[in-house]
């Protein structure tokens, strides 16, 4: 059970300083405050809102109402003096104390037309909220932020349904109010942490649409890839084959060729013919090679000149701002700076340029080169910088007819001798391919020359197929190592979809789950608060057969209605409907799951006869479980009531002003 | 702390008790106010898949 231990007040209103304490240990914890009409019954209450919600909800006027300060404090104090103005509520629950602490301050001034004490609020009203545990001292915890107190103030007594903890019985219409029963409903939810739920539910299914979104933009692997890399490996395993069988043959022929080329040097006939031929064949092959490095040039000498020519332009008008910068003199001269220090420091030395003497004119003349040097700017610094790079830019491209008629002639010229070395080759071999002489039956020279050639012929051939050959192997690795790369992005997605679609599965296994709970706690909070509402009403009414069923739509609206199930909710009486909303408050209280006090200022005021008993008993009963103070008036408290309380309530208390009226006196027991 | 009620109301679930024990420790993140839901679902949620059976449904 939840309890209020203490109120305080210091300088509030009437309250200037006044201690109640409702922490009596009794079978039943009812405590009743009576005073008269105008004697601070309302400012009471009005105190205990103004502690947690720094809002006074039963002053009818707020704009029109006097400031919370005591008015005889601010008179009998003095100017510039600063007066705090609190009200402390110590609750305890289960093994804490939680103290709610408000203070705020006021700086008096005299107004200098009537002469009488003003104030003037210093900020605002402050909360200050303490949780210190039972029975130790140790481990209190101070909150001080707005966030954290208001927190805790909602915990125990939200503000939403302030009315329903702070119950006004002069003020029936408010709990039967429409916005009033949305309230509920939220502050209900709320308290019953149905929202975690909405919240739970929520959130999975927004994460849930966002990684179904996240699948249907990632491809599935495509399985023929597979296909490719497989097709791939075997064309590569088939060229090298291939080439491994080329070499095999081009090593047998090369064997061949040796053989028949020493047969060739050996026969005196033809020996200076075939050693001719061998030094062509050398010439031919360096110029096969010069051949492939005028190529290698002529590509390099393309990119170079494709680049100058497109930059040509900006270089040159680059150029032509420089120059006009330093013909201007907004450019630095060009001299070595820290060579001018140099000077400058030594000046007893000769000038090295110039071998001149160092006199007073040169050095103003250096110092004054000094200063230019450091007032220029970084940008004509980099301009200047840039120049010598810019001139010899532009210097290559002038020369571009001469470089390009050197390769081209460096080509011609490699071509032509190719040609003349090639000519000269093919006439040896068609010599002896025809060669005829008394020796045929020993060595037949036309025979071998005709092997020759064909093994020649073949050779190249075999050279040819090697050489493609490795280019399609070279080309068949770079796609291989492409393929495996695309592969392993795909697994690596197609481990992150499966990863994804279990993910949706949950989530949307989680969203329904959360909502189905949300559903069924829903219904049964609000079933529980029907049936406590009616068992409740049914206690307090004195006519038993005429209220027939008590309904709460979704919206948290009541209806009671009659054996003939007509809605009669608009017919009750004033104690009906006070009974009601009791029934409705005390229902709300049970199902938050948090059993707080309940302070009521005018429990019965509305209520007559019979039912104001039955009402009187009913609260008394309530109260061996809950916490409840009542604020009565004199009249109010009458005998029938006193009847029933006198003897076994907590604690009756009357609160009475002085004389002049400004403050409660004293508070009676 | 999560309420009773609502403990109760997920045993009553046919679900296993490891997607029970999901559905509680989102709810006790959510009650000590989230502030990167995603990244605390996603630690849950994947943890719960790696240490469970779960299926995909068909219908993504």
């Amino acid at each position: 059970m939840i309890k209020i231990e203490k109120i305080e007040f210091f300088n509030y209103r009437q309250y200037r300083n006044v201690s109640i304490s409702f922490s009596d240990k009794h079978n039943y914890q009812l405590h009743i405050l009576r005073a008269k009409n105008g004697t601070g019954k309302t400012t009471f209450l009005n105190g205990i809102l103004w502690c947690l919600y720094a809002k006074e909800y039963y002053i009818n006027d707020e704009s029109k109402a006097l400031k919370v300060i005591n008015e005889t404090v601010v008179q009998d104090a003095n100017v510039n003096d600063i007066i705090e103005v609190k009200v402390r509520l110590t609750i305890s629950d289960e093994d804490k104390y939680v103290i709610f602490e408000r203070g705020q301050k006021f700086n008096i001034f005299e107004d200098p037309l009537t002469s009488l004490k003003q104030t003037i609020e210093i900020g605002k009203p402050v909360l200050k909220v303490i949780e210190n545990p039972k029975f130790t001292y140790e481990n209190s915890k101070v909150y001080e932020t707005d966030d954290e107190t208001q927190r805790i103030v909602k915990q125990y007594f939200d503000e939403d349904i302030y009315s329903y903890y702070f119950f006004d019985g002069e003020n029936l219409r408010n709990y039967f109010d429409k916005k009033n029963a949305s309230k509920v409903k939220d502050s209900i939810y709320s308290l019953s942490q149905v929202n975690l739920l909405s919240n739970a539910s929520r959130r999975t299914e927004v994460l849930s649409e966002e990684k179904s979104r996240e699948l249907t933009k990632n491809k599935n692997l495509d399985l023929s890839v597979y296909d490719q890399v497989d097709s791939l490996k075997d064309e590569i395993e088939r060229l090298e084959k291939d080439n491994h069988d080329i070499e095999v043959n081009l090593s047998v022929i090369s064997q061949r060729l040796d053989d028949l080329n020493s047969q060739l040097a050996g026969y005196k006939p033809v020996r200076d013919l075939q050693l001719r031929r061998e030094e062509l064949d050398k010439r031919l092959k360096k110029l096969e090679k010069e051949k492939d490095d005028i190529f290698t040039r002529k590509k390099e000498f393309i990119r170079t000149y494709y680049t100058l020519f497109h930059l040509y332009p900006r270089l040159k008008s680059t150029l032509n701002m420089i120059d006009y910068k330093e013909k201007h003199g907004e450019l630095p001269p060009r001299i070595d700076k820290r060579q001018v220090e140099e000077l400058l420091e030594n000046h007893d030395a000769n000038c090295p340029m110039c071998d001149g003497e160092l006199n007073d004119h040169a050095i103003d003349h250096l110092k004054q080169l000094l200063l230019e040097l450091e007032v220029s700017s970084q940008s004509s610094n980099y301009l200047s910088s840039i120049k010598g790079g810019l001139e010899n830019a532009i210097g290559r491209c002038n020369n571009y007819q001469n470089e390009c008629q050197s390769l081209l002639n460096d080509e011609k010229n490699n071509s032509d001798e190719m040609d003349d070395v090639k000519q000269k080759l093919d006439v040896i071999s068609k010599y002896l391919m025809t060669y005829s002489d008394d020796h045929t039956d020993i060595i037949d020279i036309s025979k071998i020359e005709k092997e020759r050639n064909e093994l020649e012929y073949e050779r190249s051939s075999k050279e040819q197929r090697k050489g493609a050959n490795e280019v399609c192997i070279k080309q068949d690795r770079e796609k291989l190592v492409k393929l495996e790369k695309e592969i392993k992005e795909l697994e690596k997605r197609d481990n992150e979809n499966t990863l994804l679609r279990k993910q949706v599965t949950t989530l949307r296994s989680l969203t329904n789950a959360f909502m189905v709970v949300k559903k069924n706690l829903m219904d049964e909070i609000k079933i529980e608060i029907e049936k406590n509402t009616w068992e409740s009403f049914k206690n307090m009414i004195w006519k038993k057969e005429t209220f027939y069923s008590l309904e709460i739509n979704d919206e948290y609206q009541m209806t009671v209605k009659n054996y003939n199930l007509n809605d009669m909710t608009g017919s009750l009486s004033a104690t009906e409907s006070m009974a009601l909303a009791y029934s409705f408050t005390l229902a709300i209280h049970k199902t938050s799951g948090r059993n707080c006090p309940l302070v009521v200022d005018s429990p019965l005021g509305r209520v007559s006869d019979e039912n104001r008993v039955n009402m009187a008993k009913e609260l008394l009963k309530i109260s061996k479980d809950k916490q409840i103070i009542m604020l009565f008036t004199p009249d109010e408290y009458s005998s029938e009531v006193a009847d029933i309380y006198d003897d076994t309530v907590a604690s009756i208390r009357d609160l009475s002003l002085v004389s002049n009226e400004s403050e409660i006196g004293k508070v009676v027991l | 702390m999560i309420s009773k009620k609502i403990k109760d109301e997920i045993e009553r679930l046919d679900k296993d008790e490891a997607f029970k024990e999901l559905m509680l420790e989102i709810l006790e993140e959510e009650s000590q106010g989230l502030h990167n839901f995603k990244a605390k679902y996603e630690e849950k949620i994947n943890f719960y898949i790696e240490n469970n059976q779960v299926g995909v449904s068909n219908n993504d």
